[in-house]
């Protein structure tokens, strides 16, 4: 099946080094990638492939040196500090490890967080229908400490929810979480998907999160090394372990 | 965004009380000062309203050359008796009245202790015929008969005697018992003012008082015919007075003493401001720090919202929100406590002797409109750098490992190249105002800024101190505590800026605590020098206590009538306008300076100065310099009693500040300008057997030898320095307050670290002493600092004055410095306490 659809988020030759010298540390080596509407994406890689890097450039939180990276039709490299924050605040939804919620907030207000900032009252049928589908609403008054870690990564998947926006970016969402807790938020982003049409860009390094994706990018050393379907958690396995083993020839690049 | 302001405000309610704290003690300082001298100044007000209530004119004597100031005593004026007469016969007069006044001491009911003779002089009045004047008796009735008096409440009450009783008076010449007929007040007050007041006849006055002819009344008040306006009276009564004396209408002469009470007094509430700006100056420290380490810790939270599209401008207004909430609340609570401060304030002053009369609490819209300001414009300055920084995290510190503390923070070297740059200017400032370049109130300017300049370039450079400082400290405290202290040190010096601040706040109050010990201590040493150089004299009598009301005019015959004593003179002080000019006018009788029991030393020709003779007058180098003055000419003299005599210039003499300036004539010549009182009494003979000849008649004198009763006088820059020191005691205070902040803050953000030590086996007893050192380095680093910088300043001040003599009481000055480590350590208790209840799990259960 062939669907021939411009990416909700395109992403040309990034390239991105840190440091100076001889501690140069190249991140981003020239990566080409977009990402389709209504696909849950996994980023892979081993540590220092660049995966977190990507996600920051693609997401307007960083800047490449070089390259562009069109998020719902707007060119980001163009914006100013102003607009990019708008376009954050209003096409772009993120789910962090660390949870990040505040703490002084109450669960719902967390949630419509977003909204707030921007100024804008939350659709109360859309919230209601939110808490509902995150399976929190007797606990939409309680702080995050009064949270466990299940729960409050799903009120951040709600957050990114709240404003539907083009594209959600998950950094190891469940990175801190125990097996159950993440089965639960796998599940809601993949609901996400499914039942809203949501854009969701995933970045981790757990196989069998990968395995809720429908597509999988691999990335080693600032490069991409494989892109195609995910699979279930085995093939993710395969393949990540050809990639990490120094022994096996690089597949080429998709 | 509102929501997660006052969620914010009320989650750290306890820090932002903390912090507003350091508003607070600043504002109700200045509140309370302000609410004080509005509430003396219109008591004054109303006290000069009542005590000319229906004079339609009041003469008084001339008084040279404006109002009068605080050296000598402007009791000792008079007006000639026949004056009386003379505004009788003026045009629309009714009826005039003359009125006596002068110092005077009322013993207790032991009748040789004197009441109140740490405040104003005590005085006599003579009593005004009823109507005249707003004399009220609260109890018996006015005295009448030539043994009675009345004494005003209050006085009776310290004096613990009742109407009946017997009490002690003593004017010009021995004590006199008299018989108490009444207790009497102001208006509807019990006291006539801040001065302790006796009330007697005029005979019984005039003869306690010692008054002549020539110099008889203080005052005439007249009182007119109806129909008759005031102003013409008075110009009326004007023509016939002549010039020796002031007319003014009743109303004016109110308003006049008034303002000469409140003139007086003004440097109090000048010195109160000057001080509750120091402390706020130093609580604005404190708010930056808190500020800055408060953003610091939250750029997690301000970097989510950045990452979730909160602008930049959103995060700024929330910030400053919380900053002004800060503000406000300071500035609110230090306006309530300023109620508290002000009645605090008169206590204060009260105990020290001067118990000033307050009506009702004057609270007004400036009170407010002050306290508001300051207290938000400071929070707002301190708060502003912090603000900006908050609002310049990147979204994407939101995505960095958690909680991670603050790294080893480097000294960015821009603000120590901007804080040499505003030292430089400083110094340039400081030193145009101490050479007299820029003079008067821009000098004054100059001289504060430029110190303010200092403290703000200390505050810039000492960072790069931090480090050398600590590893200074840090030696012997790793010596004696081991890891701790090794600890302490490296924490200290993690990040300088912090220390560094935390550390300013404590040295701008150290600063001046050491430039007013150092000031003093020079002070002292300039006056003993002062007066070692002029009295020679092995005994000397003055007021009991050293009090500034002087001694009877008959303790100098008293003392030379005293077996062994060879030979006594009176030293007293008093001013007298010469060439159009103010001039101090020192006086000794002529037998001191016959007899050498005072010694001036001439400049002209070298040898010590006799006596100048009657019409015959000493000047100083300085007022010889200004007058142009030599020795044979004669200059044209105004006295406080408004007569004007010539003075034949004999000599001129090396004047000092402190024991003889400006014009110095004899005894006999200072009567002739209406000063006759001595302030003390050289003598020579023995201290015991003086002290029995006074010891009936004069209770309220006390005899010393010279060593003691120099030590006595330059003791008194001891007095002055203890109310400085309190006064800025609350700076210190302030400072601590941002010691016990900054490390509460630094422990909460280092609960992994702490968690970290305990899990590899550090007791919480070494926690402990791991947070008390570092306070102890903190507070030391500011200590040091402040030390220096005060000895400069000191120094600078010091060499501008004619004859300082610097001295450096080393010993002081180490004991301060040790001091402000322990009140460091003091403050630091209770943070330390908590960082060493850190639990091991649950440092490392991090979030």
């Amino acid at each position: 099946m062939v669907v021939v659809s411009t990416p909700i988020v395109q992403a040309d030759d990034l390239r991105k080094t840190y440091g100076r010298g001889e501690t140069v540390v190249t991140a981003l080596d020239g990566v080409t990638v977009g990402f389709q509407a209504g696909a849950l994406a996994a980023i892979m890689g081993p540590s220092g492939s660049g995966k977190s890097t990507l996600m920051h450039c693609v997401a307007g939180l960083d800047r490449p040196d070089h390259g562009t990276v069109t998020i719902d039709g707007v060119e980001t490299g163009s914006l100013d500090d102003k607009r990019l924050t708008e376009l954050r605040r209003d096409r772009i939804g993120f789910v962090f490890q660390a949870f990040n919620l505040l703490p002084v907030l109450t669960a719902e207000e967390n949630i419509v967080l977003p909204l707030t900032i921007a100024g804008r009252k939350p659709d109360p049928d859309w919230l209601e229908h939110l808490i509902a589908t995150v399976g929190l609403g007797d606990r939409r008054d309680h702080r995050p400490s009064e949270l466990s870690g299940g729960q409050q990564q799903r009120v951040a998947v709600a957050r990114a929810l709240a404003s539907r926006p083009a594209v959600i970016f998950a950094d190891e969402p469940t990175g801190n979480l125990d097996s159950r807790s993440s089965e639960e938020v796998l599940e809601l982003l993949r609901r996400s998907v499914d039942e809203f049409g949501q854009t969701v860009v995933m970045v981790t390094h757990d196989a069998h999160s990968a395995s809720y994706a429908d597509r999988l990018v691999l990335l080693k050393d600032g490069r991409i090394v494989h892109d195609g379907p995910a699979g279930g958690s085995e093939a993710v396995h395969e393949r990540l372990r050809q990639v990490t083993d120094p022994d096996a020839p690089n597949p080429p690049a998709a | 965004m509102r929501v997660l302001l006052l969620r914010s405000l009320r989650e750290r309610f306890r820090r932002t009380v903390m912090t507003s704290l350091a508003v607070v003690i600043g504002v109700a300082l200045i509140s309370g000062t302000l609410i004080f001298t509005d509430t003396i100044s219109r008591s004054f007000d109303e006290i000069g309203e009542v005590s000319y209530r229906g004079v339609a004119v009041a003469v008084t004597p001339a008084v040279p050359l404006g109002t009068p100031s605080s050296e000598g005593s402007d009791d000792d004026r008079g007006l000639r008796r026949d004056a009386v007469d003379r505004v009788a016969g003026a045009r629309g007069v009714r009826l005039a009245v003359g009125q006596l006044e002068g110092r005077a001491i009322v013993y207790r009911r032991d009748g040789r202790t004197p009441v109140g003779s740490n405040g104003p002089p005590t005085r006599l009045l003579s009593t005004l015929p009823p109507g005249v004047g707003g004399v009220r008796y609260t109890a018996g009735r006015a005295p009448a008969a030539d043994d009675e008096v009345a004494i005003d409440a209050d006085t009776a009450e310290r004096a613990g005697v009742r109407v009946g009783d017997r009490v002690s008076v003593q004017g010009e010449g021995p004590r006199r018992r008299l018989r108490l007929v009444g207790l009497a007040g102001l208006g509807d007050g019990t006291t006539f003012g801040p001065r302790p007041t006796v009330l007697a006849t005029q005979a019984t006055a005039a003869s306690i008082l010692r008054r002549t002819p020539d110099r008889y009344w203080s005052q005439v008040l007249a009182l007119s015919a109806s129909g008759t306006r005031d102003e013409q009276v008075a110009a009326d009564v004007r023509r016939v007075v002549g010039d020796g004396a002031t007319v003014r209408t009743g109303e004016d002469q109110g308003a006049r003493q008034a303002k000469e009470i409140k003139d007086r007094i003004s440097f109090l509430p000048t010195i109160l401001l000057v001080f509750a700006g120091i402390a706020t100056f130093v609580g604005a420290f404190l708010i930056f720090n808190t500020f800055t380490i408060t953003m610091a810790q939250r750029q997690r939270e301000f970097a989510l919202l950045r990452a979730l599209g909160a602008a930049r401008g959103q995060i700024r207004a929330m910030v400053a929100a919380e900053t002004t909430t800060v503000g406000l609340l300071g500035a609110t609570l230090g306006l309530l406590a300023g109620f508290g401060v002000a009645p605090g304030l008169r206590a204060v002053i009260k105990a020290l002797g001067v118990d000033l009369p307050t009506t009702a609490t004057v609270f007004s819209g400036r009170t407010i409109v002050v306290g508001f300001v300051v207290g938000m414009a400071v929070t707002a300055a301190a708060g502003l750098l912090p603000a900006r920084r908050a609002t310049r995290v990147a979204p994407v510190e939101a995505l960095r490992d958690a909680a991670a503390p603050p790294g080893r923070g480097r000294v960015p070297r821009g603000p120590v190249l901007a804080g040499l740059a505003i030292g430089v200017v400083g110094s340039v400032a400081l030193a145009l105002a101490l050479v007299g370049s820029v003079e008067g109130d821009t000098g004054t300017a100059f001289a504060g800024g430029g110190a303010g300049l200092l403290f703000l370039a200390a505050t810039l450079i000492s960072p790069v101190l931090v480090g050398p400082v600590a590893r200074m400290l840090g030696r012997p405290l790793r010596r004696i505590f081991g890891l701790p202290g090794r600890l302490a040190q490296d924490n200290a010096s993690r990040q300088p800026g912090r220390t560094a601040i935390t550390s300013s706040a404590l040295m701008i109050g150290l600063a001046l605590v050491v430039f007013a010990t150092v000031f003093a201590a020079g002070l002292r040493e300039t006056l003993r020098g002062d007066i070692e150089r002029v009295v020679a004299a092995p005994v000397v009598v003055q007021a009991s206590g050293g009090s500034f009301s002087g001694v009877p005019t008959s303790v100098v015959g008293a003392v030379r009538r005293a077996p062994g004593v060879t030979s006594a003179g009176g030293v007293g002080f008093s001013r007298v306008a010469v060439g159009g000019r103010r001039a101090s006018l020192t006086i000794f009788d002529a037998e001191a300076l016959r007899t050498g029991l005072v010694r001036l030393q001439r400049t002209d020709g070298g040898g010590t100065a006799g006596d100048p003779g009657p019409g015959g007058a000493y000047v100083t180098d300085t007022v010889a310099g200004d007058l142009g003055a030599r020795a044979g000419r004669t200059v044209l003299a105004r006295g406080t009693n408004g007569e004007q005599h010539p003075l034949r210039i004999v000599g001129i003499v090396k004047g000092s500040a402190s024991a003889v300036s400006g014009v110095v004539v004899n005894g006999a010549t200072a009567a002739t300008f209406g000063t006759t009182q001595p302030f003390f009494v050289v003598v020579d003979g023995r201290p015991d057997a003086v002290r029995r000849a006074l010891a009936r008649d004069y209770p309220a004198t006390e005899v010393l030898t010279r060593s003691a009763w120099i030590t006595d006088q330059t003791g008194q820059v001891n007095q002055l320095l203890g109310l400085v020191y309190a006064l800025l005691g609350l700076s210190v205070l302030v400072a601590l307050f941002g010691i016990v902040n900054t490390l509460s803050l630094s422990i909460q953000e280092r609960i992994r670290e702490l968690g970290l030590l305990r899990a590899v086996g550090a007791t919480r007893a070494q926690v402990r002493r791991m947070v008390l050192l570092e306070a102890a380095i903190t507070a030391l680093l500011g200590a040091l600092l402040g030390a220096a910088l005060g000895f400069v300043l000191a120094a600078a001040v010091g060499a501008t004055l004619d004859g300082f003599a610097l001295s450096i009481p080393v010993g002081q000055i180490a004991l301060l410095v040790a001091l402000t480590g322990v009140l460091g350590v003091v403050a630091a208790i209770r943070p330390a306490r908590r960082a060493a209840r850190v639990e091991v799990l649950d440092a490392i259960a991090g979030e």
